[in-house]
């Protein structure tokens, strides 16, 4: 009992950080001066919101999270592939 | 329980530092100057902000006793996405401060050093 306690608060202090984190990530996004630095932006809210979904599967015991987060940073990793080939070459692939 | 305690303890440790390195990539993307050192604070973000925190959270759930026989299913998936993140996040990165650098896209202001571009005009 004491140990799921201290996952709890753990995850819990996790969660309040990673949340506070995304809010300074929107503001780059809105901010950004350039194309990059919104995507970067785009990333990051990524990264953290894949590790809020598997603090969240820690809290409240639901085991299909964990595919929402495999799928995101797949999702990641293309969006950063499109952006790329687009200002390289000014084309999505078709 | 000797066993699993020591995988919760060090899972815990793994949570927290990197909450850190999130919440210092956060200040670092809001304040720094230019896009070539805000992809700097990115990388903090993919490598301290999520893979440390991912391999924690499978060694929480490989030592919590009370989520049953589903655990092994969890962690499996936390591992694989931990594994998929460190290969594929600093390659996507990479592709896009490059493709940054050849479009011309961002500023370089404040610039103290390009080493790039005079190995490039051939000095």
């Amino acid at each position: 009992m004491v140990l799921e306690d201290y996952v709890r608060i753990i995850s819990g202090v996790s969660l309040a950080i990673y949340f506070t984190s995304i809010l300074l990530y929107v503001v780059r996004l809105i901010k950004g001066p350039s194309i990059p630095d919104m995507v970067l932006a785009i990333d990051a809210i990524t990264y953290s919101s894949i590790t809020i979904f598997i603090l969240l599967m820690l809290i409240l015991n639901t085991p299909l999270l964990v595919t929402c987060a495999m799928v995101l940073s797949i999702f990641v990793y293309a969006l950063n592939i499109y952006v790329a080939k687009y200002l390289e070459s000014r084309e999505m692939g078709e | 329980m000797i066993s699993s305690l020591i995988l919760i303890i060090i899972g815990g440790a793994l949570v927290v530092i990197g909450s850190f390195c999130s919440l210092v990539a956060a200040i670092g993307i809001l304040r720094l100057p230019n896009f070539f050192t805000r992809i700097h604070a990115l990388t903090i973000n993919i490598i301290g902000g999520t893979f440390t925190p991912l391999i924690g959270c499978g060694f929480i759930t490989l030592g919590l006793e009370t989520l049953g026989s589903e655990r092994l299913f969890i962690a499996g998936g936390i591992f694989f996405t931990a594994i998929l993140i460190v290969i594929l996040g600093p390659a996507g990165s990479h592709a896009l401060t490059r493709a940054a650098y050849r479009s011309k896209a961002v500023s370089f202001e404040p610039k103290f050093i390009n080493q790039l571009e005079k190995e490039q005009r051939g000095d």
